[in-house]
């Protein structure tokens, strides 16, 4: 008896690791370690004290998904709808759809810029890897996806040899990752939300309950789950730390200023050597190419759930014709967009960060109603207690990324 | 014909032309082919939620009837005759039908709900049908003239509720007590793949909703990681009880699948006859002749006549998979030949079995891997093999449809079959 890849088995086989570990790692995606890099290069270590804050926000919200999933069996997509019906969903879900929609195209565009610093030209390793990503996703079996996802998942342990390579000072680390001493200017305000931004996503929130449902956690496995959530966490943060350590003592020590995280790599061989260089450009292209693929396949998944079409990699194109569609334009658009000669990526990604900085506070107030109804939820709604510490970190999670979002709409884009 | 979300929030006027208050909902009458609307339910000018008995709706005026009079749904009393009520906590809303999940028997897939479309069926205003198209999405949105435009294909898609079985919890309760769950009549193996649709809790709603010997076919029929869930979230005497009643080899293939410690449970509180068969069966090597057999068959001895024969068969009502063909032992239980169902049906009564059976029996051995058993199945237009050991005793059969499981590339699983049906009346276009 053998597992096939199916809409069910997507995400059997992804929980089998664990579904808070996959999130997590996924979280850290081009993206992700592109803003740790900046944030690294232009500030030094003094923005790392930021991820103890972070990761407790993180810990909170995604315990707060597991939790609906494990309680109501259902995901976060096919809960807003039950809960706020379409016109909601719709809304949500078309906002989904932009930000995911340039989250994979700034996955091509790190896979496009990982390829570069090994001398391939991105005419050909981004078609071929979106080639290889509909191939992975229409015809590899359960097994050999396991194996390309463990593959991928080992290279974010370069990060962290990144980081010891680059001969931190470990007192100073340690000073401010404890006890920082924060000069807030606009530009340190700006990279820490970004920070903050490419930690907490929409997309996620909607990732994480999914697998956790199609798991089928039970209420008395809930706890070895939510220590998941807690470990991964953790965990993803040690990943950004990592990548803002290695930038930092680096390139800010040597006052080199970069604009995506190829620039870190490329900044870094003739700091560190070529092995650094090497395995930087390298776990960029794992991430990218994990986001690239996982990122359009949920987004399709969710979608489809939440607006009632038939979905699943299982299906003929004839049964679940708005899936594939949905899918295909997702990755070939934005592979085609990202081939665009002398196209202005990081005006691009900013752009995703704004839709994303307008859905999450929607999605965030969402699910904390959504947790909050007794009829839902019942005895496992969350406590007084924890309510004002989700509120709290929502609220300013919400007032930071507005700012963010209202600083690139009047200067970022418009100037 | 009205759509439920046209409905809402539209005025509710009485007999003297009193605007009362505004449409909240609906309350209706589960039934088999349609639901009748028993009261409708408002928001009254103070504030309060009230409902009042459908009888005293007169008129219901929506955007397609060409009067004069408002859009709104006419009463035929004064508001102070007809004394409305509160609403009860049992009671069955339409709204709650409303971006819910249900299941379409009928295309044998699980929907969710945009719209619910109201009619008048022998003079009583009822649910006549479930909206789950495109059409009725955009029609929600608001956006039908913008998107009638980009999208002119999209489509309606309507389910008669009569084919609608819905996934409130109370509502199947309902279904259970009155036996007319509508997922009762489908074949396990459509059941199970509407499984594969379903929340987990759903899941459980439908999978309790059926008796004892149809869960079990539906489990052996589902896809191992529903199969793996389902056994997470039961109870361990219902556990017990499908797996009894399964064919040893189908339960011991589920056992298989879950961890050992607790298949190891499982088995030691099972009746001890079928532990042990199960036991055995886990013992061959996987998908070889032992793992994949039925334990289950017909034996005769060769000096049994064709009666004899026809009348065990009567008395023993086997099922059809087992029916294949009945097999001749000796003394020693040795299998010395294969009596065809064609051949003891068309003997004569007395005729020995010994002279009706075919000698030359193309059998494997329990460790015969899947491949070798395929190629003989089709080598020699067979629907089932015998499988004997060392000493040709005959130890179980497998049929052809278990080893086509197993031998099925996996990338066929994606061409699902779904059965021919008919074309629904007023399926798929406008209305």
């Amino acid at each position: 008896m053998k597992r096939i890849f199916n809409s069910g088995a997507f995400f059997v086989f992804l929980s089998v690791i664990g579904p808070g570990l996959i999130t997590s790692l996924a979280d850290n995606d081009a993206g992700g370690i592109t803003t740790y890099s900046i944030a690294g290069a232009h500030f030094g270590y003094s923005m790392l004290w930021s991820l103890i804050p972070i990761t407790i926000a993180l810990v909170f919200i995604q315990e707060m998904c597991a939790r609906m999933g494990v309680v109501t069996g259902k995901g976060l997509a096919d809960l807003i709808r039950e809960s706020f019906g379409l016109k909601i969903t719709f809304f949500v879900m078309i906002g989904l759809l932009f930000a995911n929609f340039f989250t994979t195209m700034s996955e091509f565009a790190g896979i496009a810029a990982s390829g570069e610093i090994f001398g391939m030209s991105k005419y050909v390793i981004v078609p071929l890897s979106a080639a290889l990503i509909f191939l992975l996703i229409l015809k590899s079996n359960y097994k050999s996806l396991e194996r390309v996802f463990f593959i991928l998942s080992i290279f974010y342990v370069s990060y962290i040899l990144s980081g010891f390579f680059a001969k931190p000072d470990w007192g100073l680390v340690a000073k401010e990752t404890f006890a920082p001493t924060i000069k807030l200017t606009t530009g340190y305000i700006i990279i820490l939300i970004g920070v903050i931004g490419t930690t907490i996503t929409p997309w996620m929130q909607f990732y994480l309950q999914s697998s956790i449902v199609e798991k089928g956690i039970r209420l008395e496995e809930y706890k070895y789950t939510r220590l998941e959530v807690i470990i991964s966490s953790i965990l993803t943060s040690l990943v950004s730390f990592f990548i803002i350590v290695a930038a930092a003592s680096t390139l800010f020590v040597n006052k080199i200023r970069i604009n995506d995280a190829a620039d870190a790599a490329v900044a870094l061989a003739p700091l560190v050597g070529n092995f650094a260089q090497s395995l930087f450009a390298l776990g960029l292209f794992a991430a990218a190419f994990f986001g690239a693929f996982i990122i359009p396949l949920a987004t399709a998944f969710y979608i489809c759930e939440a607006l009632g079409w038939e979905s699943g990699v299982n299906k003929k194109f004839k049964d679940a014709k708005q899936f594939y569609v949905l899918l295909f334009l997702i990755i070939s658009i934005a592979m085609a967009i990202v081939l665009i000669p002398n196209i202005p990526l990081v005006k691009l990604m900013v752009a995703s960060q704004v839709i994303n900085g307008i859905l999450l506070p929607i999605v965030l107030i969402s699910m904390l109603l959504i947790i909050n109804n007794e009829k839902i939820m019942g005895k496992y709604k969350n406590s007084a207690s924890y309510n004002i510490v989700v509120w709290a970190a929502s609220i300013i999670i919400i007032l930071l990324t507005l700012l963010m979002v209202a600083t690139t709409l009047f200067s970022g884009i418009l100037g | 014909m009205v759509y439920f979300t046209h409905l809402l929030g539209k005025p509710v006027i009485d007999s003297r032309g009193r605007d009362i208050g505004v449409i909240k909902d609906l309350v209706f009458i589960d039934g088999d082919k349609y639901a009748e609307i028993s009261y409708l339910v408002y928001l009254s000018k103070d504030n309060y939620r009230k409902k009042i008995s459908w009888r005293f709706v007169k008129e219901l005026k929506d955007e397609s009837t060409k009067s004069k009079a408002a859009i709104g749904i006419y009463l035929n009393s004064p508001v102070e005759e007809i004394n409305p009520l509160f609403e009860r906590e049992d009671e069955f809303l339409v709204s709650k039908l409303i971006d819910k999940q249900i299941i379409d028997v009928d295309g044998l897939k699980v929907v969710r709900v945009n719209d619910v479309l109201l009619g008048k069926i022998k003079d009583k205003f009822s649910i006549v049908a479930v909206c789950v198209g495109t059409k009725s999405l955009i029609r929600r949105l608001g956006a039908e003239k913008i998107m009638g435009a980009v999208i002119p294909m999209a489509k309606e898609n309507i389910i008669p509720w009569e084919s609608v079985e819905t996934l409130d919890p109370a509502l199947q309760a309902l279904h259970i007590k009155l036996n007319k769950s509508k997922i009762k009549g489908l074949h396990p193996g459509d059941i199970a793949d509407i499984m594969e649709d379903l929340d987990y809790k759903s899941r459980a709603l439908i999978f309790n909703s059926l008796d004892k010997s149809q869960a079990a076919k539906t489990i052996v029929e589902a896809e191992p990681h529903i199969q793996e869930s389902f056994f997470k979230n039961m109870k361990v005497n219902r556990i017990l009880e499908i797996l009894e009643d399964l064919p040893t080899h189908d339960s011991a293939d589920i056992l298989s699948m879950m961890p050992k410690s607790r298949a190891a449970k499982l088995l030691s509180s099972m009746r001890q006859d079928v532990a042990e068969k199960i036991r055995k069966i886990l013992s061959y090597p996987e998908e070889s002749a032992g793992a994949l057999m039925s334990t289950e068959f017909i034996l005769v001895t060769g000096d049994f006549t064709a009666q004899k024969t026809i009348n065990l068969l009567r008395k023993l009502k086997p099922s059809s998979e087992k029916t294949y063909h009945i097999y001749v032992i000796d003394e020693n239980k040795s299998l010395i030949g294969i009596l065809p169902i064609r051949a003891l049906i068309t003997a004569p009564s007395h005729e020995k079995v010994a002279n009706l059976m075919k000698r030359r029996v193309v059998k494997v051995r329990l460790n015969t891997p899947k491949e070798e058993i395929a190629n003989a199945l089709s080598k020699y237009n067979l629907f089932a093999i015998p499988v004997v050991n060392g000493n040709n005793v005959l130890q179980g059969v497998v049929t052809a449809d278990n080893v086509l499981k197993e031998v099925m590339p996996r990338s066929w699983k994606r061409k699902r079959y779904m059965p021919i049906k008919h074309k629904r009346l007023g399926n798929e276009k406008n209305i």
